[in-house]
């Protein structure tokens, strides 16, 4: 069997980092990172919207990764394939959740949690707080995956960070 | 069944399908989870996923070949 390119993601956060770009870890990998040991076959960043230039050259011409987009689409998101591994950018300013509730990346940004790692140097990602991520988890139609996920943010937000764990 | 098939939720069933030795399995896992810092924590579920993309290529193959 042909080994998978490699591909880092926390090496590429550091990357990004160091070229100031402003951006949050969101979806099941900030849920890894809030504790939960749980699967996802891709990266979803959302990305302060002024970056967007700067994040499609780095990664289209500076990594040479794959997208069916330029970098002057002005699609809300765009999908980035480096070898198997997706990266799904989104640039949208604010969004909704099927319950109505608004959430632009300004504020998300602002009380965002900010993980430090120095096992990596300049390795630092913020992902939104446990009131943003319920959130930003009813933008769609709930799948079993989301279910879960929901389940877990709310008895973290409930009990605590390491009550999973008792 | 497909390994996606029989891990709807991730890697786990829904826990509400969780027998007695099942939870604590998983209790057990999420401890050992979190032991590592973010960065192994992300590298972890890349592997996971890597091998669970490989699963399913696999399973695929049989599909075809039979």
């Amino acid at each position: 069997m042909q080994a998978e390119p490699l591909f880092d993601f926390p090496t590429l956060v550091s990357e990004l980092n160091a070229r100031g770009v402003r951006f949050l870890l969101v979806g099941r990998q900030a849920l890894v990172l809030h504790g939960a040991p749980v699967l996802s076959f891709d990266y979803d960043l959302w990305v302060d919207g002024s970056e967007r230039p700067r994040i499609l050259h780095f990664l289209l011409v500076e990594k040479g990764f794959e997208s069916s987009a330029g970098l002057d689409d002005p699609r809300p998101l765009i999908s980035v394939y480096a070898g198997q591994e997706k990266l799904d950018l989104f640039f949208h300013r604010a969004v909704r959740s099927l319950d109505g509730v608004d959430l632009d990346f300004e504020a998300t940004w602002r009380d965002a949690i900010e993980i430090v790692d120095e096992t990596l140097p300049g390795f630092r990602v913020r992902i939104p707080s446990l009131d943003h991520m319920i959130v930003l988890k009813k933008l769609r139609a709930r799948n079993a995956k989301d279910e879960e996920d929901l389940k877990y943010l709310l008895a973290k937000k409930t009990h605590g960070a390491d009550r999973q764990s008792d | 069944m497909t390994p996606r098939e029989a891990s709807p939720g991730g890697f786990l069933r829904s826990l509400d399908q969780l027998d007695a030795d099942e939870v604590r399995a998983l209790r057990e896992n999420l401890a050992w989870f979190l032991r590592f810092g973010p960065v192994e924590r992300l590298r972890i579920a890349a592997r996971q996923a890597q091998v669970m993309r490989r699963l399913q290529r696999a399973h695929d193959g049989v599909r075809r070949a039979g």
